[in-house]
């Protein structure tokens, strides 16, 4: 059995020390200040932060980590309602009711509201995560190398799938991101493959400066482009909603957080699918949809608690499996593997104290969040209106000394500027960037299963249809990529360019 | 084995890269933007070795506030200058990260 109450009562133990407090008070801040910022998101903040983080005990390194993904779902609502500028993709519904509520005056509510749906879902889809992750470690515990590789086959055809109307684009965003963690070594025998002779590549490409150039640099890159510049001012006041309307908003967050959690269960369901889909259920359920877009304040807590259900949710596969579901959660695992930290059943059996700290500070990271966010808000809103030009040098500069930090080579820095320039072309041809950031993280655990398992089969591929669990991922991959495949042959209609996220 | 594999999808993606894309490409001052801040960029990366991280922060920080936004030269300076003395101050001096630091070499 991988959950008891003594596990999670010595997590609580283990978060509520000093150290990790303070690394998780710092998680929640910078994860909001990354929220509020348009122009860099959780993943690419986590990324620029992994290196430096090597300094400090890895239990207090992914209690901020982690802290910094869920914070920048509080953080993302506040500019869509104050500026209407969503700070993450996440929050793009939000802007919709939230930015209303905020021309009528009602900032403060808005506001308000955003934060307590946030912590009552992002709360809730925790104890989901309590109770759910140990149970599904617990089926993985069977697993081998074969059903590891027809999970991550399933999770990576799932997020392209996902990904939008753009199945194509997604399968070649996807075979880039493999081809770029390729380079280097072969991890079973060591020899050395698309180096072209080049000393420098024998190590491989760090899928920290992929990330970093793919989702901070291009971004900023994005924003040169074009001459923005918004100045705004909304005065907020009276930043509690009513005790009614945290009543009327009942339903909303406890609907959100059902359809987020269970949607964030799946590979490629980020909150920026989420949001949309509570968004959408919440208009379609209520008795005066017509509010919807007039500044109905369910329409701000739906996709506020839906984005940190899902938050929590994802961290489910993630333990249990190893599989992310998201680029920022894929960022994630990497910092978990370079602490030497294998994600999956084995993480529960050998790492308990270590699994449960996490846990236990999720819960009391938003209890933070919620103490900061409430009183806070004035504050945060007033960060969010620095301007971009002052801000953009900083954001890259950043980027720069993450990118060095990585081995404190200059090549990572420069491997970065070439990942940014290939992530602006990805998101001018509309690409999406997600699929690539999962392969290259994913790649080696990929290729290690895949050539364990042909091992084992003495080099047959049946060996992945012959095995129940392993043929069961194999027929949902393949039924995904289909269904993809259907959906592109069959409308004719331009393509849609997906919605890019960052989370 | 793997390397088939790799070169088999760098095929793939050249063969299906010919689809039907809509691009919408920045407008000519658009692009311009984007090459001299990339040009900047590279520039500062290129001379961090030679003359140390905390200068060629400032000088890049300060130069790029500029070039973006002309009205913002007094907040360039000093955030140009601001940044270089938390780059010396907290990455060197207290994280004990080792960036070149050019000519002012303890």
């Amino acid at each position: 059995v991988l959950f008891s109450w003594d596990f999670l009562l010595m997590g609580f133990a283990d978060a509520l020390t000093w150290t990790n407090l303070f690394w998780a008070l710092v998680g929640c801040l910078v994860g909001t200040l990354i929220g509020v910022l348009p122009g860099i998101g959780p993943s690419a903040g986590i990324a620029i932060l992994l290196p430096l983080t090597t300094m400090i005990p890895p239990t207090s390194g992914i209690i901020m980590m982690a802290a910094i993904y869920y914070g920048a779902m509080y953080g993302g609502s506040t500019t869509a309602i104050v500026v209407n500028i969503p700070g993450e993709a996440s929050s793009v519904p939000t802007c919709i009711d939230g930015y209303e509520m905020a021309k009528q005056g009602r900032a403060g509510a808005a506001l308000g509201i955003s934060a307590i749906s946030s912590f009552v879902a992002g709360t809730l889809g925790l104890v989901g995560l309590t109770f759910f992750a140990p149970l599904l470690a617990n089926v993985a515990l069977a697993f081998g190398p074969p059903e590891y590789f027809a999970l991550m086959f399933m999770g990576l055809s799932l997020v392209i799938s996902l990904s939008g109307r753009a199945l194509l684009k997604g399968i070649l965003s996807m075979s880039l991101g493999l081809l770029s963690a390729l380079i280097g070594q072969n991890p079973l025998t060591g020899a050395a493959r698309l180096t072209f002779g080049w000393v420098d590549l024998m190590a491989g490409i760090s899928f920290i400066s992929v990330i970093i150039g793919l989702f901070a640099v291009s971004e900023i890159m994005i924003n040169v482009e074009e001459k923005a510049a918004v100045i705004y001012k909304t005065k907020i006041k009276g930043w509690m909603p009513t005790w009614r309307e945290i009543r009327q908003c009942f339903g909303a967050m406890l609907r959100s957080t059902g359809i987020g959690f269970f949607l964030g269960l799946l590979p490629g369901c980020a909150p920026a699918v989420t949001t949309f889909i509570a968004y959408d259920v919440e208009k379609r359920v209520s008795k005066t949809p017509e509010r919807f877009g007039k500044g109905a304040i369910e329409g701000v807590a739906a996709p506020e608690g839906a984005n940190n259900a899902t938050s929590s949710a994802g961290f489910v596969p993630l333990f249990a499996f190893g599989l992310p579901t998201g680029p920022a959660l894929a960022v994630l695992l990497g910092g978990l593997m370079m602490y030497g930290l294998q994600p999956g059943p084995m993480l529960f059996q050998q790492n308990p104290k270590f699994v449960w700290a996490v846990i236990a500070s999720m819960y009391i990271g938003n209890v933070m969040l919620l103490v900061l966010n409430l009183p806070l808000v004035g504050f945060w809103a007033r960060i969010a209106l620095v301007p971009f030009p002052v801000l953009g040098p900083i954001i890259i500069l950043c980027c720069v000394i993450g990118a060095y930090s990585i081995r404190f080579l200059m090549f990572d820095v420069w491997v970065t500027l070439l990942f940014g320039v290939i992530g602006y072309l990805m998101r001018k041809l509309a690409f999406p960037i997600a699929p690539m950031v999962l392969a290259t993280v994913l790649a080696p655990m990929l290729e290690t299963s895949l050539q364990q398992s042909l091992l084992v089969s003495q080099g047959s591929p049946l060996i992945f249809f012959t095995r129940p669990i392993a043929a069961a991922f194999m027929a949902l991959a393949l039924a995904s990529i289909f269904r993809g495949l259907w959906i592109t042959v069959r409308s004719h209609a331009p393509e849609v360019a997906p919605a890019e996220s960052d989370e | 084995m793997t390397l088939a594999g790799g070169a088999g999808l760098a095929a793939k993606s050249w063969r299906s890269g010919g689809q039907d894309l809509q691009i919408k490409w920045p407008d000519r001052s658009g692009a311009i933007r984007i090459a001299v801040n990339l040009l900047l960029l590279a520039l500062f990366i290129a001379l961090i070795e030679p003359l140390g991280m905390p200068v060629v922060t400032a000088l890049y920080v300060a130069v790029t506030i500029w070039y973006i936004d002309r009205k913002r030269y007094v907040a360039a300076l000093f955030t140009g200058a601001g940044s270089g003395v938390i780059v010396y101050y907290l990455f060197i001096r207290l994280l004990e990260l080792q960036f070149p630091l050019g000519f002012l070499q303890r």
